[in-house]
């Protein structure tokens, strides 16, 4: 009986483990789980490998150019699967498989051959990539309406998994390249013309084999291809259409002006007869009068909308929206982001990741503003169609001064409620800091209208006839002075802060914060670094060596197995490097990957997130970024804030025939003929280093060194200048 | 010895500035080479005698220090034989010196590897002997023509200047090739001669200058080296 008892409590705690837990209360950035799959912990050669032997294997005439298309999938397929985007053992994944299952149940065979990730883009789009993997990304995940739509895109995805429909896309490229190489007529227009042709044949029969193969054998209902395709359609607006998003960030006492409102919003394009003669895909009216007479021939009868809780679909697309919200502010666009955190909000007001992910959009626009990058975030605005455009239309118009007293409005609100955020701190402080260099002053604003103050604040309370509360009864109500940056147009801002909550505080916060004098130079010293300065750094974290090799002589210019080669040979050669120097360096890259290896991968997701806003950045200026609340374990794990980029790129160009020529010139004088010859057969190289150490915890570049030379990656010119940079990192400071 | 304070200033460079750049790795942490140059050119003489070897070649053996980033310095012996005595006058000169070289690379190089550009200061002692036809007198006092040998020395003092490119293999062996052009102190183009009258000690050491001259004008230069630590 206790055995049995044990039995039952182990099998209760492992059901425990594998339920699908959403909590979007205490919502993270979905991390994978359990163990890696084969896909991305094989390493690229054995994916190579594997591919060949398939290739031989297989009946198609893709034989012919076997290794070629078998070096391209791999590598390609390599490259998304190591991206550090997909997941697996979260609940997105859990469901997608599920549904999966549940489309499948009749063909065991396929379900055991293909693998479905979902892979975290905020694009609404799936793939199915040769040989036999799936993605669904969480954009689309995030907008379908019901289970059976996410059935039919799976289904439409495994017909161009089992028709082959890559094989046979990349041998009608050869075919239509081979026919220019053999001087056929076919002009280039017309080969294009035929490609786009053939790929949307394969969407054709996609759409319709996935209904006869497996939605028709399937419990799912037949009848949703019309709103996957809606999706489709309007997968490029938030997750809905609804006003009020300026309104949210007003209060009774703060209210804006009229200019922020857009009266003539772009409608939103419902044509779905757009051209589609070069498109891969056929246009959605095509498709859905193609679907519509082919559904006809099946019947619908028990067919559902869905199979599994229709809860748990609920919960699972708002997860993904979380996730695509996250996304948007790792890429800086910060107007989508808050827009779709604001039709959140409806259904999660007291959610503390939306409330956060809002203040944190308001705090990136405004930083961007303030530094003069205001343009960047907004630079589609016209062709923004919906309520989308009206946010857009709204932080392009804010001042660099009005946005950032939003931000701090919306900010000091939230630290309110979270003091102990450490996030949320910063940031405050950085809001105040900036709008302390733009000359504004805590007395600027108005704090508690006259009544209030009258009944909140009793006189014995007032220690001084200079007191905070009798400057504030002299201000209230009255016209700000002209001095102030708070008159005229931006008179409204003076009752931003009216009635926030812990306002003394706040007004303690915002004077004790000191602006240096000299601003400009105090924050370009922050963030730019001394040439060849040493820094005495001991522990580094390096993060996933780059390196590509193009030859332009060659016809496939990009050298894949050499690039992958000496991606390797330069991540053992820093680990090397970074020994006999004594700097302590951990490694993170993509050929540490391997089944029991969830914890790297996941540090490895962490770091290339963290990268995606960093280069969203483009080092322009200095920041918080969103994603570092989010690597504190990581850095205490590894015991450092530093992480190491390195990159190398080599392109051997193709000699001209002016080149030759000036070539032939110099060997006039008949000493110099050796080196004529020399230099003619020597190819003409060029070689970019590139090695970055930055500080994970401000975003800032500790070490930069960049170099272009014209020579070849050759192994000692790699190892000196690793060693150059890691000597630069590790020496101590005088 | 006479190159005493060429080392002995070589030395204390290396040091001191070495002292200030701790932070120079050179290849791999190794600065100190061990390499041995050659600068070969070809040489006709403006009379249009064909020499028997139209070839010179000068071998550097030495040390080179990197100092900077992207700078290092050299200490070098040197030795040279240039045969251009054609037929009918034999004779032999032999180099010796010492050069002092700083070998600055490009930009984007790291010492010692890349694009270089070098300088040197190369000071050498030539010693010659020439037979040539002349008067001499014998142990009895009598004048006689017949072959008498001239010897002597000479001091030279040579810039120079050479583009190049380095390259190491295998983390240790160090390649080079480059070329040369140079100057010899005290030599004007405009003033070099062909002479025939090899009897006369003050041609003779005209054209010996002109010979060093013309030998470290130019040349095409290969070197090997061994990284040492």
């Amino acid at each position: 009986m206790k055995r049995i008892l044990i039995l039952v409590f182990v099998l209760l705690w492992i059901l425990a483990l594998n339920a699908q837990s959403v909590d979007l209360a205490s919502y993270k950035p979905l991390q994978s789980s359990g163990k890696m799959p084969d896909d991305i912990s094989k390493h690229f050669f054995d994916h190579l490998q594997t591919r060949k032997d398939e290739i031989k294997e297989s009946d198609f005439e893709i034989k012919r150019y076997g290794s070629d298309f078998a070096l391209r999938s791999s590598y390609y397929l390599n490259q998304i699967l190591k991206s550090g985007k997909l997941l697996y053992g979260d609940p997105l994944s859990q469901y997608v498989n599920q549904v999966a299952d549940n489309l499948l149940h009749k063909y065991p065979n396929i379900r055991n051959k293909v693998r479905f990730y979902v892979i975290r883009v905020p694009l609404v789009n799936a793939f199915a990539l040769d040989p036999g993997v799936i993605l669904i990304t969480t954009g689309l995940l995030a907008q379908i309406e019901n289970e059976a739509q996410l059935a039919f895109i799976l289904a439409h995805e495994l017909i161009h998994i089992e028709k082959k429909h890559s094989i046979d896309l990349f041998l009608t490229q050869k075919k239509l390249s081979k026919d220019k190489e053999s001087g056929s007529t076919t002009m280039v227009d017309s080969r294009i013309f035929k490609y786009h042709y053939r790929s949307r044949e394969h969407e054709n029969e996609a759409d319709r084999e996935g209904v006869s193969m497996f939605l028709a054998d399937s419990p799912y209902d037949i009848d949703v291809f019309n709103g996957v395709f809606d999706v489709l359609q309007f997968g490029h607006l938030p997750f809905n259409e609804k006003s009020g998003f300026i309104e949210s960030l007003q209060n009774e006492y703060f209210i804006f002006p009229e200019k922020l409102a857009l009266k003539d919003i772009n409608p939103i394009d419902i044509n779905d007869a757009t051209d589609d003669s070069l498109s891969t895909h056929p246009n959605l009216k095509n498709r859905r009068q193609y679907m519509g007479s082919h559904v006809k021939q099946f019947s619908n009868n028990e067919k559902k909308k869905f199979v599994q809780d229709e809860k748990l679909f609920y919960e699972i697309r708002d997860l993904a929206r979380f996730e695509v919200i996250n996304f948007q502010l790792l890429n800086h666009n910060y107007p989508e982001a808050a827009y779709n955190t604001f039709l959140l909000k409806e259904y999660f007001p007291d959610n503390i990741y939306l409330k956060k992910a809002l203040v944190t959009a308001l705090y990136g626009a405004s930083k961007y503003k303030t530094n003069g990058y205001g343009s960047m975030l907004t630079t589609d605005h016209k062709n923004k169609e919906g309520y989308l455009h009206q946010v857009y239309h709204f932080f392009r118009t804010l001042s660099k001064l009005e946005l950032n007293i939003i931000a701090l409005k919306e900010a000091w609100v939230l630290l309110c409620t979270n003091p102990n955020d450490t996030f949320l701190n910063k940031i405050t402080n950085d809001l105040i800091t900036e709008l302390k260099k733009q000359k504004v002053k805590s007395n600027d604003f108005i704090f508690y209208i006259t009544d209030s103050i009258t009944q909140n604040t009793p006189k014995d309370t007032v220690q001084s006839s200079d007191s905070k509360y009798d400057r504030i009864k002299d201000m209230a109500g009255k016209q700000a002075p002209s001095s102030s940056k708070l008159s005229g147009d931006n008179a409204y801002l003076r009752y931003a802060f009216t009635q926030i909550p812990e306002s003394e505080n706040f007004i303690q916060s915002f004077n004790s914060i000191i602006v240096p004098e000299d601003v400009e130079s105090y924050y370009s010293n922050k963030k730019t670094h001394k040439k060849n300065k040493r820094l005495g750094i001991e522990k580094i974290l390096v993060f996933n060596p780059y390196f590509v090799k193009i030859d332009e002589r060659k016809q496939n210019a990009f050298r894949i197995m050499t690039s992958m080669e000496k991606e390797i040979e330069i991540t053992n050669k820093a680990e090397q490097i970074a020994k006999k120097i004594k700097l302590d360096a951990d490694f993170i890259t993509a050929h540490q990957f391997s089944e029991s290896n969830t914890d790297v991968y996941n540090e490895f997701c962490l770091i290339s997130d963290w990268l995606d806003e960093y280069y969203a950045l483009d080092g322009n200026f200095s920041m918080h970024l969103y994603h570092n609340q989010y690597l504190s374990k990581l850095q205490e794990g590894h015991n450092t804030k530093y992480i190491n980029l390195i990159a190398f790129a080599t392109v051997i160009r193709k000699k001209s025939f002016s080149e030759y020529k000036n070539l032939f010139l110099y060997s006039f004088p008949i000493v110099t003929l050796p080196y004529t010859i020399y230099a003619a057969f020597k190819p003409s190289y060029t070689s970019i280093y590139k090695n970055t150490l930055v500080d994970m915890e401000n975003a800032n570049i500790v070490y930069s060194k960049s170099q272009m030379f014209n020579f070849n990656s050759r192994r000692d010119n790699i190892n000196i200048r690793l060693y150059d940079s890691y000597n630069t990192i590790r020496k101590s400071k005088k | 010895m006479r190159y005493t304070y060429f080392i002995y200033l070589l030395t204390t460079l290396v040091l001191n500035v070495s002292q200030l750049t701790g932070q120079v790795s050179g290849y791999m942490g190794k600065r100190l080479l061990g390499k041995y140059d050659t600068y070969t050119n070809i040489y006709y003489p403006l009379s249009g005698k064909t020499p028997d070897n139209p070839f010179s070649v000068r071998h550097f053996v030495g040390l080179d220090y990197t100092i900077a980033r992207n700078v290092s310095t050299s200490i070098m012996f040197t030795f040279s034989e240039p045969i251009f005595f054609s037929n009918d006058i034999k004779g032999s000169l032999y180099n010796t010196g010492i050069a002092i070289e700083s070998t600055i690379f490009s930009d984007d190089g790291l010492a010692p590897l890349g694009y270089y550009v070098k300088y040197q200061l190369h000071y050498y002692i030539s010693e010659y002997s020439i037979s040539v036809n002349d008067n001499y007198y014998d142990i009895f006092g009598n004048q006689i023509w017949g072959k008498v040998k001239k010897k002597g020395d000479m001091n030279n003092l040579i810039l120079g200047f050479v583009m190049g490119q380095s390259i190491i293999l295998l983390d240790r062996l160090y390649l080079n090739y480059g070329f040369q052009l140079g100057y010899r102190f005290g030599t004007l183009l405009g003033s070099i001669r062909d002479i025939d009258d090899f009897s006369d000690e003050s041609e003779i050491r005209i054209d010996i200058r002109r010979r060093n001259f013309m030998h470290n004008l130019w040349g095409v230069q290969f070197g090997v080296g061994y990284l040492i630590f």
